[in-house]
């Protein structure tokens, strides 16, 4: 008897996997899910740009994310719409962004690094501890789209007015099935990482 | 690889096999329906393990993060091979599963 239900509900199970692999990978449903978490741009000036963590790539090579990143804060330098750039991340990030951005021509004083934090909250206050001494209150946050909601309010939560700058388009630009299917875990991902920071207080 | 082309390769490589089956092994093979019931019964049973894994993992990650000074990225759990050894752990309780009826 238990042996028969529990067929018929993995039965039902396999057909429900199956039909949510379909609609996930056949349909925009998951760019509609990632809208909602992805506020829309304010480019404007600001006192800083804080770029967000995203991981290495290997031992000296940033990550795909944290190169997309870092080039979408700098190219906001380049325009002029900040005075200061900030580089999060652990290791040899933010070590490595800087670089970057010292050999493209932005002045050293003008970039401050963050190479302790381990987590999104962790980021917020400890840039607060560099930015709010320099009286820097307003910034042009950059991080991946899917982020933004959770980094907006986490950062906002540590004294910062913020303007969405995210480094992608990605509810808007993501059409293959198997992108599809990335887009749901990260949308899986993110908002299960926002219901932990509300459950935890943290935004 | 284009989508339709895959579907197509699919479908095409899926009645050769019904057809080679049933040239060569005539009356060795049982009923389609019924075993496309058991892989929709594997399929749901590598979820349910795909789920219990990625809770009790979030639960791990969390609970290193509070009680020692070591820090975990919850970002690995979306390692592709815990999809493959998800549906691996799936496959042998289905088939432990039936060889006990």
């Amino acid at each position: 008897m238990a042996q028969m239900s529990w067929n018929r509900f993995t039965r039902i199970l396999g057909i429900g996997v199956i039909a949510v692999f379909a609609g996930s990978a056949f349909t925009p449903v998951w760019n509609l899910a990632a809208r909602r978490l992805s506020p829309a741009a304010e480019i404007a000036s600001a006192d800083a740009i804080v770029v967000l963590a995203a991981g290495m790539g290997g031992e000296s090579t940033l990550g795909e994310e944290s190169l997309r990143r870092t080039f979408e804060g700098m190219r906001l330098y380049q325009r002029g719409l900040a005075p200061l750039i900030v580089f999060s991340g652990s290791g040899a990030e933010a070590e490595v962004r800087a670089r970057l951005a010292r050999d493209i021509g932005i002045p050293a004083n003008a970039i401050l690094l963050e190479r302790n934090a381990n987590t999104t909250r962790e980021e917020s206050t400890r840039i607060a501890g560099l930015l709010h001494p320099r009286r820097a209150i307003h910034i042009l946050l950059v991080t991946e789209s899917l982020h933004m909601l959770r980094a907006k309010r986490v950062f906002e939560g540590a004294g910062f007015q913020v303007s969405p700058a995210p480094s992608d388009r990605y509810p808007a630009e993501v059409f293959t099935p198997e992108d599809r299917i990335w887009l749901m875990t990260r949308v899986l991902q993110e908002s299960a990482a926002l219901i932990y920071y509300r459950l935890s207080g943290y935004i | 690889m284009d989508n339709a082309f895959g579907a197509v390769l699919v479908i095409a490589t899926s009645i050769a096999a019904c057809l080679i089956a049933r040239r060569f092994a005539a009356g060795a093979t049982g009923s389609l329906r019924r075993a496309t019931g058991e892989a929709l019964e594997c399929i749901g049973t590598s979820a349910v393990f795909l789920v219990a894994n990625v809770f009790a993992a979030m639960i791990l990650i969390l609970l290193i993060r509070r009680v020692t000074p070591f820090f975990i990225t919850v970002y690995g759990l979306d390692d592709p091979l815990l999809i493959a050894v998800s549906a691996l752990q799936g496959l042998v309780f289905k088939m432990w599963w039936r060889s006990a009826a």
